[in-house]
């Protein structure tokens, strides 16, 4: 489609050819549209379509959260006026982006596995909150077996023994060599 | 001389016996990172970035930088060895190093991405001395309207020589300035997006976001591969290179830095364009560009170089403008911040010793990694065979703690999850994360400088196009945006043109 778009913008110098070519395009465009239409609806560019929409909503955030703060002016902004100028700047090229990926064509969206996102991310976060209650050792051990589950490889004895040796060493560079502020045992003990 | 007096502080100050030992830990750890796919130098800047608060400002940059640096030597030994790219910046190495270990020439390969790569750490540590205080008192000059411009200017630089879709990394600079904001206002004391978590009032970690959106995105997309990665050469026999591979290499190498140094100054620029940008020199250069991808020496000599080159000279506008120009340069701001430095022109008058002993480290960096690289090859190439089940929890762990430490609390750690989930998204939908980076490094600077031009202006927003500083910059950022937008013109029509015939 955007082939077909910047042809006939680039035809406009050669008035002769702008008349053969404006049908030739329109077949051609029409052809593509059919064969856009039975894969996928309207959207042809799925990847830029849902970025275009991420970044609308960051922007339409921005303005909404954004509207308690006093905007000032020009010459004195206050804490409002930078964030409302990225919130609108956000909206202008999240819809640009929205509505160029209904015209130009692009892969479909990639699949998503969720078990290596799910069990990495909420693995580390679990990590973080019971390092102080649990201590080095305790909280080391887990995130170390509850991690290696994300990958299709995994072996329980194998991430229990990583999960050991790996305990060692963080009380050693951790607690010992670089003296943070973390508890090796769990609290009570 | 004045530089040579600058220098000899410089080399004063990097080897004490404790800035040694950060250069060779920063360098091993490079090589680490940089020899093992799947994490690279931002993560792990990342990653230790909270573990220097204890150090001396001067120890923590220099252990820092060395990781960067060294990463461009360690990732040349997987791409050669296992034709899969250690780091971003070595990728191209795959092709005619790769060809070379096939061939039996590894160690040639190795040996000559090594000193390759030493030579062109040479040449742009002396170039970045040189060009710094010519810089840094230009930078003096600069206005906030001055300083407004620059950014624009560094950052529509920075999407333009990227690759990817222009509209896509603008959206992400902009998300990236808005998340940089987040906070206490400093000019009101409004507490700006923080949704009253008490945490957020001291705004966003860059520890957090960098870590998210590539360390933990970078393992969640490794993990969703499951192809198996083989070594080409288990053993490497025969380091040296033949006489006449090395008169191949050797003018190849010398473009290589000469190139990779001028790309390592532009906005956008560093290690991983400057080695393409070599490549594509090299095979048009050569007379028989038939051998490349087939194992061209020059092929390995010219990136290598190139990388290294552009790794050092992007350091000099961070030092001498406060600006960065990568992700891995808006950490060092993040470093140079935690220990209350303000990165800008100020930085060499104010604190030589801390920016000679930087810059005289890289060249003691790039001497130890060549002791590093070429002796304990075997070394590396072990560590390659570590299967990434066991690599991964690891990082995982090392990330963990190293977030946690920075405010003992379990929020930062929670915070980078959160940043990880949308790193993932960001991969799908194919988002480059580093604009985004830049822009959450420079947002509230930008937003500073913008309130005084205006207010100096008393509102008027021409200052910015009076003031010919200022103008020429936006010009030049004008410029770079036409120069994008009008191939990429020529390029759909021309396919219209194809089509009809």
């Amino acid at each position: 489609m955007r082939g077909c778009y910047s042809y006939a913008r680039g035809a406009d110098r050669d008035p002769a050819k702008t008349v053969r070519s404006a049908s030739d395009d329109d077949g051609a465009c029409r052809r593509d549209r059919v064969n856009a239409e039975k894969t996928m609806a309207f959207i042809r560019h799925p990847k830029d379509f849902f970025a275009g929409l991420l970044f609308i909503s960051f922007g339409i955030a921005a303005i909404v959260v954004g509207s308690n703060y006093t905007l000032g002016t020009a010459a004195r902004m206050g804490p409002g006026y930078f964030p409302r100028i990225l919130g609108i700047l956000l909206i202008g090229l999240g819809s640009a982006l929205s509505l160029r990926a209904l015209r130009l064509n692009g892969p479909p969206l990639p699949g998503w596995k969720w078990r290596p996102v799910v069990i990495v991310l909420c693995s580390v976060a679990l990590f973080g909150m019971i390092v102080n209650y649990a201590g080095v050792v305790a909280s080391t051990i887990f995130l170390i077996v509850a991690s290696s589950a994300a990958s299709h490889e995994f072996r329980f004895r194998e991430s229990l023994v990583a999960g050991v040796v790996l305990a060692a060493l963080a009380v050693g560079v951790f607690v010992v060599g670089l003296k943070l502020q973390l508890p090796i045992w769990p609290a009570g003990l | 001389m004045d530089l040579l007096n600058h220098l000899a502080v410089g080399f004063g100050v990097a080897t004490q016996g404790i800035n040694l030992l950060y250069a060779l830990i920063g360098a091993m750890l490079g090589t680490l990172i940089g020899v093992l796919p799947g994490i690279g130098p931002v993560a792990t800047i990342a990653m230790l970035l909270p573990t220097t608060y204890a150090l001396q400002p001067v120890s923590a940059l220099i252990m820092l930088a060395g990781i960067y640096y060294g990463a461009q030597y360690g990732g040349s030994t997987t791409s050669i060895l296992l034709n899969m790219p250690g780091e971003t910046s070595s990728a191209v190495t795959c092709l005619d190093g790769y060809q070379m270990a096939r061939k039996g020439q590894a160690g040639a390969a190795l040996a000559i991405a090594a000193l390759g790569s030493f030579f062109a750490g040479t040449i742009s540590t002396v170039m970045v001395a040189t060009v710094a205080i010519p810089l840094s008192e230009l930078a003096l000059k600069f206005g906030p309207a001055e300083y407004f411009s620059l950014m624009i200017l560094g950052l529509i630089g920075a999407v333009v020589l990227a690759h990817g879709s222009l509209l896509k990394a603008i959206a992400m600079i902009v998300l990236g300035l808005l998340l940089g904001i987040v906070g206490t206002d400093v000019n009101s004391g409004v507490a700006r997006f923080s949704f009253g978590i008490p945490e957020l009032t001291d705004g966003i970690g860059v520890v957090s976001v960098a870590m998210g959106l590539f360390g933990f995105a970078e393992i969640i997309s490794n993990l969703e591969v499951t192809e198996k990665r083989e070594l080409v050469t288990s053993k490497v026999r025969g380091l040296w290179p033949t006489k006449a591979q090395f008169g191949l290499a050797w003018p190849a190498a010398l473009r290589g830095t000469a190139l990779g140094s001028v790309l390592g100054l532009l906005p956008g620029g560093g290690a991983m364009l400057a080695s393409f940008a070599s490549y594509a020199l090299e095979k048009k250069v050569s007379k028989d560009p038939s051998q490349f991808g087939k194992g061209a020496i020059q092929g390995v000599a010219g990136p290598e170089s190139a990388n290294n080159a552009g790794a050092q000279t992007s350091f000099i506008p961070l030092l001498t403008l406060g600006i960065p120009e990568n992700a891995v340069m808006a950490l060092m701001v993040g470093a140079m911040t935690i220990h209350n430095i303000q990165p800008g022109p100020q930085v060499m008058t104010s604190n030589p010793t801390l920016f000679w002993g930087l810059i005289a480290s890289m060249w003691v960096g790039n001497l130890m990694l060549v002791v590093l690289n070429l002796p304990l090859i075997g070394m590396w190439i072990k560590l390659l065979q570590v299967p990434y089940r066991l690599l991964y929890p690891a990082i995982l762990l090392f990330c963990g703690i190293g977030v946690y430490s920075i405010n003992n609390t379990s929020f930062d750690v929670s915070q980078t999850a959160v940043f990880g989930l949308l790193g993932v998204a960001f991969m799908k939908l194919e988002c480059e994360p580093a604009p985004l980076l830049l822009g959450f490094v420079l947002g509230p600077m930008m937003e500073e400088n913008l309130r005084r031009a205006m207010l100096l202006s008393r509102g008027d927003p021409t200052v910015f196009v009076t003031r010919p500083l200022s103008a020429t910059m936006l010009a030049m950022a004008a410029l770079l945006l036409l120069l994008i937008i009008a191939p990429a013109f020529r390029k759909t029509r021309d396919q219209a043109f194809a089509e009809e015939e």
